[in-house]
């Protein structure tokens, strides 16, 4: 499948394409991409020219004002006494922890001089082995807030007042000795789900001395159904663990294993490594996913067949794929399990197969059982326990069990009572009938993202005496009688467990940079017991655990490895109870939606989460993987409902132009800007929660759409009945889907010579992959650029410039290959961290000056009510023949030996021709003081803010001020330092060993699908690739020889059910 | 009618062109050749907060370079020693007066770093790196100057951009064995100037790409 428009089997035509608009090939946005820059792009934010004169005469003065001729003095500061293992100017790397609701991760971070820069993941780490999510990397952001709080707050006469850690001393000693005399009774506390095993031993110390203190845990993003339904299946404190590496065929009903939740860097890396095709032979141990959804998740873009239903039919696909499973294909329970027998005379009973795609339904079956022992049904959060609990009876009888999936036991019994804990419910109960009288709270925000219907906060109001422990004033923190503020995880001793049960010692790379103190330490001081750092506290707790005759020896190694080894949660034998899934099950009702009774999925946010990533401005900035919007959130409707309510929304002039709408659930009216989105189910709706903060800081605050006020129950977040009233307003909202578009129109005129393969991503069947493996590599170079070489027989394509050769000396070159990427953006947040790539706003995304120097592209093919999506990820590709390297007037972008096409940013005097002709559109520039580095003139606010935030910048990548162009480099600080390091060691710098050089983006790729080497060295992993059937290069008609390929995408589908992929 | 120019203006006119473009010649000149780093940069020696002497350590008492600046064969940055380096010495000195009088007394018991002058300064868009030159054989003169014979430190290259091409498109003059790296007296004898041409040829010379030093 290579040409832009071509015909299905089924004669149904077939398109790229990158939204609604674009598909219809709309007058507006065929204009809007014609222009050289996208509309309002070089404009001046509301500035007519006039006054654009005065600014112009007022920079000049001061420009006069602030150059002086001596250069400005510099100071060196030494260290008074040298830390042993610190080199100025080489980074040392520390293993340590983030604990995150969905278990800790291990992760290294990079440190220069004693400040964390950046976080990659730990190799030892078995969950990470390297690889980092977009939240492990962005939390390095966190520590730099400069939104976090810099001393105590306490309620004085009414008003919340500064307060010195003095005072909170003094008033703790008093107040918590008067409550041990009263053997804690009305002492509450409420934590989140952490599992560290020194918070739990402090909690049973806390426990001792105040006998009648109530523990309360409140967890938005914990999977309260997930963990049911383990339970109901395998028995009490199960966890499911599930191997994607051994999984052939897969189905993911409602689920998202990839974007966030447990283990999903595990289950990317396995999913990812069966797409591993290098040649024709390798299509038979290729997996095959199938997604059933109401929304589209990343499973969705990755599947091969995609089925759309609506939630409410959810259950009812269950019973159906069950009874196909065991009437059509004989798949039979083990008669010895506990109510095998009735379970089993409840699936036979033929149920409703209404609104469901029997002939989709039939593969999937089929497929399931003929790959016994390599099939995985994979359930969502969003589904109800007997669900989830009779899909794991499913996957023991198609033989995963030990196999695509195990079972753990969560045998820490601390751990186990804090996961029984009671809830905020219990709490608020608690809280309403005034037992409790003071009531610390922990890492928790529950004035904000806890289920609105339980008025957390008014309740609140009724304990006299209420701490908040947090590193901001958050929403609760600004309701309580004292905030105190808490460390982040890179600046305190401390230990957390991984979603198996792998302890990690989390290790301060610094010292509390506001004063901070850790959660620990205020734990400490409540029970009496003095802690100036909390590494004593525990190494007491690792001692119980792991003591041996070398305590040292094993604490210095569990340090440095960055995880305990076989610390994890046991392995248990199989156990099944059928009884409780039958008894759970009853008869499920199901619901089809329909325009008036819509269905309303609400799920969390692939970059915020609840809310907690809401002042991260990397995250806010990143793109969602699927629809591509960024700062906000935005009801998803699909594009069938669109049209019969008339929603006009759609990208105008650059912004994404949303329609309000007024959504009522349960009563309750909330009103959202509308996002057509195709591929949803016709008529379910999707939101995310997580946004419209009021406290989040300076970056979230005011976000998006707050929605948590539908919710009264996590566990619920499916609703029906749901109506809808479109607005006759509208708001602009931020896309990328738009922007940097390459795609079709902007390469028109060379398409007419000669060639219509030129699609940027290109996909292949992996049947048609086996017959005709060059399927992909079809375009090639037209003959109109092909020269006739004296001493060569076969023409080859024109050179523009000879001034290097690239057959000699080591050539960078890089392959993503399509096929193993997800879509999930650690690439991106990675490229971000690495190379100081600054954030820009929502109002500068609308006119598309985002700075990311790597984007993902996703594309659509196929149908608009059902269309199957690319992901691909778009950095400079180093063309040899580089467009944008003539244009330039200044020769500030030239080609190094090595082949990288270099940017010279001290060079660039901001002309933009080289963006211009970039044909990818991968250069970003400057508007504006972006990374406010500015020494004219940085508003103080501002200054003031950029104190801790640049603490975060890379010293090894120039920090870039405004009017410069810039772009992709390859990482060449990290070829630099490679080189560095080879020369210090004395060995070829010039010829550099195969993984020397890993750039940020492969570095963190969770599923290896990028891949950056020396391409002159015959057996490097990157020219391996390079001859692999499927490599292709972008628009390579262009003859602008990229040194970034790409390996197409394969689908996988199953050769009974063509619908789902075209099959030209 | 009266004459409205006077008679000199004959000759002013001829003259005049050659005097406005002589005067241009001039200030561009001017900025060419006086405003470049050579004259703007070079003899640039700033009062330093301790009146440490590099020609009574290195070149009296013959103390290597390398025994302070211990990371120029490790790391971009060749390293200021830190006040414990000092102490290392001067505790075991019988006169300990000088650590008093000059502040790293203080500055040991206080834990404030010596707040030295940069004397040799690069933009923020130039990397460079010590272990880089200092494993080629490029010497620390070379680049420094003779640091040995001076009282107060002071530049004495210009370090300017086109300075760094002069020796990255022909360094076969400034090399020398990596143990002479730190010699301030070192002159390639006849034997090793063959060699050096030999070298600079193999070691496929150093980068003239921008990505070498700009990133």
């Amino acid at each position: 499948m290579t040409r832009m428009e071509k015909t299905s089997a089924h004669g149904e035509k077939l398109t790229y394409w990158r939204s609604v608009d674009n598909r219809r090939r709309t007058e507006e946005y065929l204009s809007s991409i014609e222009n050289e820059f996208a509309e309002g792009m070089t404009d001046i934010s509301s500035m007519d020219r006039r006054s654009m004169l005065k600014v112009m005469g007022a920079t000049m003065a001061l420009s006069g004002l602030g150059v002086s001729c001596r250069r400005p003095e510099d100071k060196i500061l030494p260290y008074v006494k040298q830390p042993e293992d610190i080199t100025p100017g080489i980074a040392n790397f520390f293993a340590t922890a983030h604990p995150l609701p969905f278990g800790a991760n291990g992760i290294l971070v990079e440190s220069h001089e004693g400040r964390p820069t950046k976080i990659e993941g730990n190799p030892s780490h078995p969950e990470n082995l390297g690889k980092a999510s977009v939240f492990n990397q962005a939390s390095i952001l966190e520590l730099y807030d400069p939104d976090r709080s810099r001393h105590c707050v306490k309620e004085h006469a009414g008003q919340r007042v500064a307060a010195e850690w003095a005072e909170w001393d003094k008033f703790a000693i008093e107040h918590f000795a008067a409550l041990k005399n009263k053997n804690g009774a009305g002492l509450a506390f409420l934590t989140d789900c952490d599992l560290s095993p020194t918070f739990l031993r402090m909690k049973n110390l806390v426990q001792e001395k105040f006998p009648s203190a109530q523990f309360f845990t409140h967890e938005p993003v914990r999977q309260k159904t997930v963990e049911d339904g383990a339970a109901m299946a395998f028995g009490d404190n199960a966890r499911v663990r599930y191997h994607f590496d051994n999984a052939k065929v897969i189905l993911s009903l409602f689920g998202d294993p990839f974007s966030f939740g447990p283990d999903h860097l595990r289950h990317l890396r396995g999913f990812s490594k069966n797409r591993e095709v290098h040649k024709p032979a390798d299509v038979s141990g290729m997996n095959r996913l199938y997604a059933v959804e109401a929304d589209y998740s990343l499973a969705g873009t990755n599947a091969d067949h995609r089925l759309r239903l609506p939630m409410g039919l959810a259950t009812n696909f269950l019973r159906a794929l069950a009874y196909e499973l065991r009437a059509t294909f004989g798949v039979e329970l083990d008669a010895s399990i506990p109510g095998a027998q009735l379970l089993s005379a409840f699936i036979s009973k033929p149920p409703s197969f209404k609104g469901i795609d029997r002939r989709f339904l039939g593969v999937v079956a089929k497929d399931l059982t003929m790959r016994k022992g390599e099939a995985l049904i994979f359930g969502g959060e969003h589904l109800p326990k007997e669900a989830l609990a009779l899909i794991h009876i499913l996957n023991v009888a198609l033989g995963g069990f030990n196999k695509t999936f195990d079972v753990l036991t969560v045998d820490d019994k601390d751990a186990v009572a804090h996961l029984k804990a009671p809830g905020i419910k219990e709490l608020v109960d608690e809280l309403n009938a005034t037992k409790i009288t003071t009531l610390v709270m922990f890492n928790v925000n529950p004035a904000y993202d806890a289920p609105r219907k339980l008025a957390f906060s008014s309740a609140l109001k009724k304990a006299p005496m209420t701490i908040h422990v947090g590193q901001s004033v958050d929403e609760t923190g600004a309701l309580c009688t004292w905030h105190v503020p808490s460390t982040h995880f890179l600046e305190h001793f401390a230990d957390a467990r991984s979603y198996d049960g792998h302890i990690t010692l989390v290790q301060p790379l610094i010292n509390p940079l506001h004063n901070a103190r850790s959660p620990l330490q205020i734990l400490a001081q409540i029970i009496g017991v003095d802690a100036k750092t909390t590494q004593p506290l525990v190494q007491e707790t690792f001692r119980a655990k792991f003591g041996g005759p070398n305590f040292e020896k094993d604490w210095a190694r569990a340090l440095h490895d960055g995880v305990v080894n076989n610390s994890g949660f046991s392995k248990r034998s199989l156990s099944l109870n059928a009884a409780a899934v039958y008894a759970g099950f009853g008869e499920t009702k199901s619901r089809t939606p329909t325009k008036e009774n819509l269905e309303l999925v609400v799920s969390f946010d692939r970059r915020v989460l609840d809310g907690r990533f809401s002042n991260h401005s990397w995250l806010q900035e990143l793109p969602d993987p699927v629809t591509k919007q960024n700062w906000g959130n935005a009801l998803l409707m699909s594009p069938v409902l669109a049209r019969e309510l008339r929603v006009k929304s759609g990208v105008r002039k650059n912004a994404y132009v949303a329609d309000l709408a007024n959504v009522t659930v349960d009563g309750k009216a909330i009103q959202l800007p509308i996002f057509v989105m195709p591929g949803l189910s016709d008529y379910s709706l999707v939101v995310s929660l997580g946004y419209g903060r009021q406290r989040a800081g300076e970056v979230g605050s005011g976000v998006g759409v707050d929605v948590y006020d539908w919710i009264a129950d996590f566990s619920h977040r499916v609703f029906q009945d749901v109506k809808i009233e479109r607005l006759d307003t509208n708001t602009k909202l931020s896309s990328t889907q738009e922007q940097f578009a390459m795609n079709g129109d902007t390469v028109q005129e060379v398409d007419t010579l000669t060639l219509r393969d030129r699609d940027p991503a290109r996909v292949t069947a992996a049947s048609d992959y086996m017959k005709e493996p060059l399927r992909a590599k079809k375009a090639g170079i037209p003959d109109s650029l092909l020269v006739k070489e004296t001493h060569k027989k076969e023409p080859v394509p024109l050179q523009v410039t000879d001034a290097w050769d690239y057959s000699r000396d080591q050539q960078w070159g890089m392959v993503i290959d399509l096929a193993k990427c997800t879509g999930c953006n650690a690439c991106v947040v990675a490229c971000q961290s690495e190379n100081n790539v600054p954030v820009v706003g929502q109002e500068q995304v609308i006119r598309g000056r985002l700075m990311h120097w790597l984007r993902v592209d996703r594309y659509f093919v196929g149908d608009v009510k059902a269309p199957q999506a690319i992901s691909q990820p778009v950095p400079c590709q180093h063309c040899e023949n580089a467009p944008c390297e003539p244009v330039c007037p200044v020769a500030a972008t030239s080609h190094d030996k090595e082949g990288l096409n270099v940017m010279t940013y001290n060079r660039c005097v901001g002309t933009r021709y080289c963006a211009n002709n970039c044909p990818y559109k991968v250069r970003r520039f400057n508007y504006f003081d972006f990374t406010h580095t500015g020494n004219l003139h940085v508003e103080e606010h501002i200054a003031e803010r950029q104190k801790t935030i640049k603490l975060q910048r890379n010293p090894d990548v120039t920090v870039r001020y405004r009017g410069v162009m810039e772009k992709c480099t390859y990482c060449t600080q990290r070829i630099q330092e490679a080189k560095m390091k080879a020369r210090g060691e004395g060995s070829d710098h010039n010829n550099l060993k195969d993984g020397a050089v890993v750039p940020a983006c492969a570095q963190t790729c969770p599923s290896d699908a990028i891949v950056f080497g020396n391409i002159n060295d015959e057996n490097s992993r990157v020219s391996r690739l390079k001859k692999v059937d499927r490599n292709y290069t972008m628009l390579d008609i262009l003859n602008v020889r990229p040194r970034t390929s790409y390996l197409s995408m394969l689908r996988n589908p199953h050769p009974d059910l063509v619908t789902y992929v075209d099959k030209v | 009618m009266p004459q409205i120019f006077p008679k000199w203006i004959n000759t002013a006119t001829k003259v005049l062109p050659f005097a406005l473009l002589g005067s241009l010649c001039f200030v561009v000149f001017v900025f060419w050749y006086w405003f470049s780093p050579k004259h703007l940069e070079v003899g640039y020696q700033p009062k330093q907060p301790i009146p440490f002497s590099h020609k009574l350590h290195a070149d009296d008492l013959g103390i290597d370079c390398m025994l302070c600046h211990n990371m120029a064969d490790k790391s971009p940055h060749a390293g200021v020693p830190p006040t414990q380096t000092c102490l290392n010495c001067h505790e075991h000195l019988a006169n300990k007066d000088t650590l008093k009088t000059s502040g790293i007394s203080q500055s040991w018991s206080s834990g404030v770093p010596i707040a030295w002058q940069r004397v040799h300064q690069m933009p923020d868009y130039v990397y460079f790196s010590h272990v880089a030159h200092v494993s080629a054989g490029v010497g620390c003169v070379s680049c420094h100057g003779a640091v040995d014979q001076m009282e107060k430190v002071r530049q004495e290259k210009p370090l300017s951009m086109s300075w760094c091409l002069e020796c990255h498109r022909n360094p076969a003059p400034h090399l020398r064995p990596v143990q002479e790296v730190t010699n301030m007296n070192y002159h390639q004898s006849e034997s090793y100037k063959k060699m050096a041409l030999e070298r600079a040829k193999n070691m496929k010379a150093p980068v003239e790409s921008c990505s070498g030093c700009h990133r």
